[in-house]
C-alpha cells in the first residue's frame, strides 16, 4: 500500500472534522424545553442533574414503583392523560410518595382535580415590581412558609410564570405583583396588587403533591440566574428529595427530539456500540499507519 | 510546493478557529468574519512570499487582498455612520 | 485538461458562497442573543440586562411613613406646638415629594398605588390648611383678649366674625379628611403596616375641630349685641338666594341697609370667607345686591357678611358649593409624523368649563398641558415618538368645586418621522453620510493601490568603487602580495583535507584561489561589475573580453581551472606563469583605473 501523502492527511483531517461538526448538529436541537438542546431554552444541565441522581425514566405509569420513597417529576408535560394513567398516578401517591408537576398551562388542572387536590393552575401573565432581569416578566418569588424543598433558598427567578389557586403555598411573589391582564407591562387601574402563589403544596392521601408554575425555572439559561443560584438550588432539593427519582419522559416536552437524534442518542447512550465504535476506529488508524512503517 | 500547501492550511485553521470562536461566544458576525479572515490572508501572503519575488500562485492574492481592502473602508464607513446615528 | 473540471467545480463553490455571503450583506450580524429574544414562554436571560437599583424596596417604607407622619403632625398642631408641627409638615411634604417620584419611576401611575398616592396629596393640602388655620386662629384668640380690654367691638366682631369663617372651613376640612380615610386605611392594611397612627390623626383632628367649635360658639354668644328697645337687632341685613349653588351657578346676595351716617358713601364692603370681595353701594332705599359667580370657589360652606363703614356689621350668612361632575370628551387623535393632534371638550353637566388645565398622558407619563377656552374646547398639538402609544386627557380639579374627571383611552399609531435617522439603506441620505463613505472607500483604494505596486526592499548590492584623483588608492600589489602571503598558510591549511598528504613539488593551491578572488575582484571593480563573487573562471574571462589585459586573464584562468578542478597535479612553472598572468593584468587593470 502507498504512503499516505501529507495531502491525503490534511484531506481526511478535514472530513473527519466535517463529520464531527454534522454529528453534534444532529445530536444537539433547539426544541423548547428539550433535553437534547444545549442551548438557553433547553434543559440539558438539569437532566445532567438528574443524571447524576440515577435517576430512573418512565413512559409508562404501570412502571411506577409501590414502596413509599420515590419521587416522580413530571416536568412540562404536553399530552392529555389517559384515566388508567391517572389512576396508577393516584395509587403512586397514596403509596406515601412525592409527586412533582411542573407546569403552566391549566390543562394539567385535569391532573391535580383527578387526584382529589385543590390546586388550580391559571394561566396568565404574572409580573412583578421585583425583578431580577429588566423585564417584566422576570419575577422574583420568595419562600412562603416552611418546606423541605424550600430549605436554604433565599428567592428564585421565574420567567413568564403562570400563578396557582390553592394548596398550601410554598413560593409566593412578591406583595407588588399582579396580573398583566391588558398586556401593556404596567400597572392598570383594574389590576390589583397581591401576593400570588406560585410553588404550592397538598396532601394527597399519604404523599405530597407539589405544583410548580413555571417549567422555565429549570431551563439552561434559567438555571444559574439570580445571585446564590437560587433556581440550581431548587432543582437539587427537588432531586434528593427522596432516594429515588423517577422522570416521567412519556408525556414531556423535555423528552421532545426528532428522530435523528433518537438514533444518534441511542448509540451514544448503549455501551456496546461504542465499544463496536472505538474498535472499528482502532483497526482503521492500525490500516494507515501500518503501511508507512513497513515502507521505512 | 511544500510552501502553497501550508500557507492554505494556516489559512485554512485560522478560519476554522475564528468559526470556532463565534460559535463558541453565540454570536455570529459577518463583519468581524470578514476582518479576520482579511489580516489572517495578509499575514501569510506576507510570510509566504519572497522578497525578491512573489510565487505565482499568490500573484492574483494580492489582487483579492486589494479588493479586500476596499471592502474594508466600505465595512469602516458603515461603522462611523452607525455609531454617529446612534 | 485534467484540471479542468477541479477548477469548474472550485468556482461554482466560490460563487455559491459569494452569493450566500453577499445575501446577508445588508445585516451582517447573522445571530447574536439579541437577536433571539425569546419565545412565547420565556425570554432569553442572556439577552437580557440586570435591573438596577432597589426600587420596590423603596415601596414600603414610604407608605410607611406617610401613614404615620399625619398622626404626629395633628397632634401637634392640636397641642399648639406650631415649631414641630412646621417640620412635621415640611417632613410630609417631602416624603410626599419622594413617594410621586417613584411612583412615576415604577411606572405605576395608573394603579393602586395612584390612588394612594393622589389620596395623600389630597391630605397633605388638608393639613397644610389646618396648620395655617389653626395658626391664624391661635392670632385671632390673642387679638380677641387684646381688643376685649382695649375695647374695640368693631375689631372684636370683626374678629369673630372671621372666626366663624374659620370654624366653617376647618370642618370642611375634617370632613375632606375623612374621606381620604378608606384608601389610606386600605392601603395600610394591604401592606400589613400599623395604621393606628392614622387612626390617632383622625380622632385628633376631631378633637381640634370641637375645640374650636366650642370657642366660637362662645365667641357668638358673647358677640350678640344687646338689643334696644325699638331698634332692630341689625343695622344691616343680608340674605342669600341660594342656599346650596354649583359651578357657574351666581350666588345672589341681598341686602338692606337700615342706618344712614351723614357725609359717608353709602358704600357696603361684602367680605366672602373673610375676604372683601366688593364695595356695593346701595340704592337710595338702601338695598343693595350682589351676584357671585361660582367659579374658583372651594367645595363647601362659605361665610359672607357686608360691613359698613367699618362699623356696621351684618350678620353671617352661608352658601354651600355642591361638587358638580363633569365630562371629559376627547376625540379620536389624529396621528402625524412624530405628533398627534388632540382635541376635545371638558363640561360640568351642560356648561362647559372655561380656563381649565387639562392634562395630557401618553403611556401613564405626562406628556403636555393646555387649557380649555371659553367654550370649554381645548386642542393641542404633541410630539411622540413613534410607535403605539395609548393617550388620554384627564383633569385634575384642584381650584374648580367639580370632580376631576378622564377622558377614554385612545391607541395611536404614530409613524417614524421620514428618513435620516441612520437606516442602513440609505446611506447616501444625506452630505454627510456620503462624505464619510466616499472618503472611506477613497482611502482604501489608495491603501490598495500602495499594497499592489510597492517594491519590497532587497539585501544592498555593492556600489561600485570609482577612484577619484587625488585619493589615496589601495595599492594592488600591495594588496595582492597580503592576500598571496594570507592564502598560502591558512586557505592552504583550510583547502587541505586534514590527513591528506601532499605531494612535495607542488605549489600550495591555496595561492591560486586567493589570485582567482582578487583578480575577479579587480576586473569587477574596473567594468562596475555587482556580482563579482558570482563569476566562474570561464565568466570571469568571457567579461574580460573587451579589455586590454584579457589576454593575461583569460590564461590564468584557463590554468586556473585546470589547476582548481582537474585534480591533477600540476607543474610548477605552470603555476608561476599563471600567478605571473594573473599579477601582470592586475597591474595594468591598476594602471588604466589611474
Amino acid at each position: 500500500m502507498p504512503i499516505i501523502s501529507r495531502p491525503a492527511w490534511i484531506a481526511a483531517f478535514l472530513v473527519l472534522f466535517g463529520l464531527i461538526a454534522m454529528l453534534s448538529h444532529f445530536s444537539g436541537t433547539t426544541l423548547d424545553y428539550s433535553r437534547y438542546n444545549p442551548e438557553w431554552n433547553g434543559t440539558s444541565r438539569f437532566f445532567e442533574m438528574i443524571g447524576e441522581q440515577d435517576a430512573v425514566t418512565i413512559t409508562r405509569f404501570e412502571d411506577l414503583p409501590s414502596h413509599g420513597d420515590a419521587l416522580l417529576l413530571m416536568p412540562a408535560p404536553e399530552d392529555e392523560y389517559r384515566e388508567d394513567e391517572i389512576a396508577h398516578l393516584v395509587e403512586f401517591l397514596e403509596g406515601g410518595n412525592i409527586l412533582v408537576l411542573v407546569s403552566d398551562r391549566e390543562d394539567e388542572n385535569q391532573i391535580t382535580s383527578a387526584l382529589g387536590s385543590d390546586i388550580r393552575i391559571q394561566h396568565a401573565n404574572l409580573t412583578s415590581i421585583d425583578r431580577y432581569f429588566d423585564h417584566p416578566s422576570s419575577v422574583i418569588a420568595f419562600p412562603a412558609g416552611d418546606d423541605p424543598i424550600s430549605a436554604g433558598i433565599p428567592h428564585i427567578v421565574l420567567n413568564r410564570p403562570s400563578y396557582l389557586l390553592g394548596g398550601v403555598p410554598v413560593f409566593e411573589s412578591s406583595l407588588l405583583s399582579w396580573v398583566d391582564a391588558d398586556g401593556d407591562s404596567r400597572l392598570g387601574s383594574e389590576e390589583t396588587l397581591q401576593r400570588y402563589t406560585v410553588i404550592a403544596r397538598d396532601s394527597v392521601g399519604e404523599g405530597t403533591l407539589y405544583v410548580i408554575a413555571d417549567p422555565s425555572i429549570f431551563i439552561n439559561g434559567m438555571l444559574v440566574a439570580g445571585p446564590g443560584d437560587g433556581n440550581a438550588r431548587l432543582a437539587d432539593n427537588i432531586i434528593t428529595a427522596r432516594p429515588f427519582l423517577i422522570v416521567d419522559q412519556g408525556h414531556s416536552r423535555t423528552a421532545y427530539a426528532p428522530e435523528m437524534i433518537r438514533v444518534v442518542n441511542l448509540f451514544k447512550e448503549s455501551t456496546i456500540t461504542k465499544m463496536a465504535l472505538i474498535t472499528v476506529i482502532f483497526l482503521a488508524a492500525s490500516l494507515l499507519v501500518i503501511p508507512w512503517r513497513r515502507k521505512s | 510546493m511544500m510552501k502553497k500547501h501550508l500557507a492554505i492550511s494556516a489559512l485554512a485553521g485560522w478560519v476554522l478557529l475564528v468559526i470556532g470562536f463565534m460559535v463558541l461566544a453565540r454570536t455570529l458576525d459577518l463583519e468581524i468574519f470578514f476582518v479576520l479572515w482579511l489580516i489572517g490572508i495578509l499575514i501569510i501572503v506576507e510570510l509566504v512570499s519572497d522578497h525578491a519575488a512573489t510565487p505565482r500562485y499568490l500573484r492574483s492574492q494580492r489582487l483579492v487582498i486589494a479588493s479586500g481592502v476596499i471592502l474594508f473602508g466600505v465595512i469602516v464607513a458603515r461603522k462611523i455612520l452607525e455609531i454617529l446615528s446612534k | 485538461m485534467r484540471r479542468l473540471p477541479a477548477v469548474l467545480v472550485s468556482a461554482l463553490l466560490v460563487i455559491g458562497c459569494l452569493v450566500l455571503i453577499g445575501m446577508q450583506a445588508a445585516s451582517p450580524l447573522l445571530y447574536s442573543p439579541r437577536s433571539d429574544p425569546g419565545v412565547p414562554d420565556h425570554v432569553n436571560p442572556a439577552a437580557q440586562d440586570m435591573v438596577t437599583g432597589d426600587r420596590a424596596a423603596q415601596v414600603l417604607p414610604l407608605i410607611s411613613d406617610l401613614l404615620n407622619t399625619p398622626g404626629s403632625l395633628v397632634l401637634n398642631i392640636k397641642g399648639s406646638d406650631f415649631e414641630y408641627a412646621a417640620r412635621d409638615l415640611q417632613e410630609y411634604r417631602q416624603i410626599s415629594r419622594q413617594l410621586d417620584s417613584l411612583v412615576i419611576n415604577l411606572d405605576m401611575t395608573e394603579g393602586e398605588l395612584n390612588e394612594f398616592r393622589k389620596a395623600n396629596q389630597q391630605n397633605l393640602a388638608i393639613l397644610t390648611e389646618l396648620f395655617n388655620g389653626t395658626g391664624r386662629w391661635d392670632e385671632l384668640q390673642t387679638l380677641e383678649i387684646r381688643y376685649r380690654d382695649s375695647g374695640d367691638s368693631q375689631m372684636l366682631t370683626s374678629i369673630t366674625y372671621e372666626g366663624e369663617a374659620l370654624r366653617r372651613r376647618i370642618q370642611d376640612l375634617y370632613r375632606d379628611y375623612l374621606d381620604q380615610d378608606q384608601v389610606m386605611r386600605e392601603t395600610g392594611e394591604k401592606f400589613g403596616l400599623d395604621t393606628s397612627s392614622y387612626d390617632r390623626s383622625i380622632s385628633d383632628f376631631r378633637e381640634i375641630v370641637s375645640r374650636i367649635d366650642e370657642n366660637q360658639d362662645e365667641r357668638m354668644v358673647t358677640f350678640t349685641p344687646a338689643a334696644t328697645p325699638g331698634e332692630r337687632l341689625y343695622q344691616l341685613t343680608l340674605t342669600v338666594e341660594r342656599e346650596r349653588v354649583s359651578y357657574m351657578d351666581t350666588a345672589v346676595i341681598r341686602g338692606l341697609l337700615f342706618v344712614h351716617e351723614k357725609g359717608k358713601p353709602d358704600e357696603v364692603d361684602l367680605f366672602i370667607d373673610s375676604r372683601r370681595v366688593r364695595s356695593i353701594s346701595t340704592n337710595p332705599d338702601g338695598s343693595f345686591s350682589y351676584s357671585h359667580l361660582v367659579e374658583h370657589d372651594h367645595e363647601g360652606t362659605h361665610t359672607v357678611f357686608a360691613v359698613y363703614s367699618g362699623s356696621v356689621f351684618s350678620e353671617i350668612r352661608t352658601f354651600f358649593v355642591e361638587r358638580e361632575d363633569t365630562y371629559l370628551d376627547l376625540e379620536p387623535p389624529v396621528p402625524g409624523e412624530g405628533r398627534v393632534e388632540l382635541k376635545g371638550t371638558l363640561m360640568a353637566g351642560s356648561t362647559p368649563v372655561r380656563s381649565a388645565p387639562i392634562e395630557i398622558l401618553a403611556d401613564g407619563k405626562r406628556a403636555g398641558t393646555t387649557y380649555t377656552g371659553e367654550d370649554g374646547k381645548f386642542s393641542i398639538g404633541l410630539k411622540l415618538s413613534s410607535g403605539n402609544r395609548k393617550v388620554k386627557v384627564i383633569f385634575s380639579a384642584d381650584t374648580f368645586p367639580l370632580a376631576p374627571s378622564e377622558s377614554a383611552v385612545y391607541e395611536v399609531l404614530i409613524p417614524t418621522p421620514g428618513p435620516g435617522t441612520g437606516n442602513e439603506e440609505s446611506f447616501l441620505a444625506s452630505p454627510l453620510h456620503a462624505a464619510i463613505l466616499a472618503a472611506s472607500v477613497c482611502a482604501s483604494c489608495v491603501i490598495a493601490f500602495f499594497y499592489l505596486h510597492r517594491r519590497r526592499p532587497g539585501p544592498k548590492a555593492p556600489a561600485p568603487v570609482f577612484h577619484l584623483p587625488g585619493e589615496p588608492v589601495p595599492d594592488p600589489n600591495e594588496a595582492m602580495q597580503e592576500v598571496l602571503a594570507e592564502g598560502a598558510t591558512p586557505a592552504g591549511g583550510d583547502l587541505a583535507r586534514p590527513g591528506d598528504e601532499r605531494p612535495p613539488g607542488v605549489d600550495a593551491p591555496g595561492d591560486l584561489p586567493s589570485l582567482f578572488s582578487a583578480l575577479r575582484l579587480a576586473v569587477s571593480r574596473h567594468l562596475a561589475f555587482l556580482h563579482p563573487l558570482s563569476l566562474t573562471p570561464r565568466e570571469l574571462c568571457r567579461i574580460s573580453r573587451d579589455l586590454a589585459v584579457q589576454e593575461a586573464v583569460c590564461r590564468f584562468t584557463n590554468g586556473y581551472e585546470q589547476a582548481r578542478y582537474s585534480g591533477a597535479k600540476v607543474p610548477e612553472d605552470e603555476l608561476d606563469v599563471i600567478a605571473i598572468a594573473a599579477s601582470s593584468a592586475m597591474n595594468s587593470l591598476e594602471g588604466a583605473d589611474h
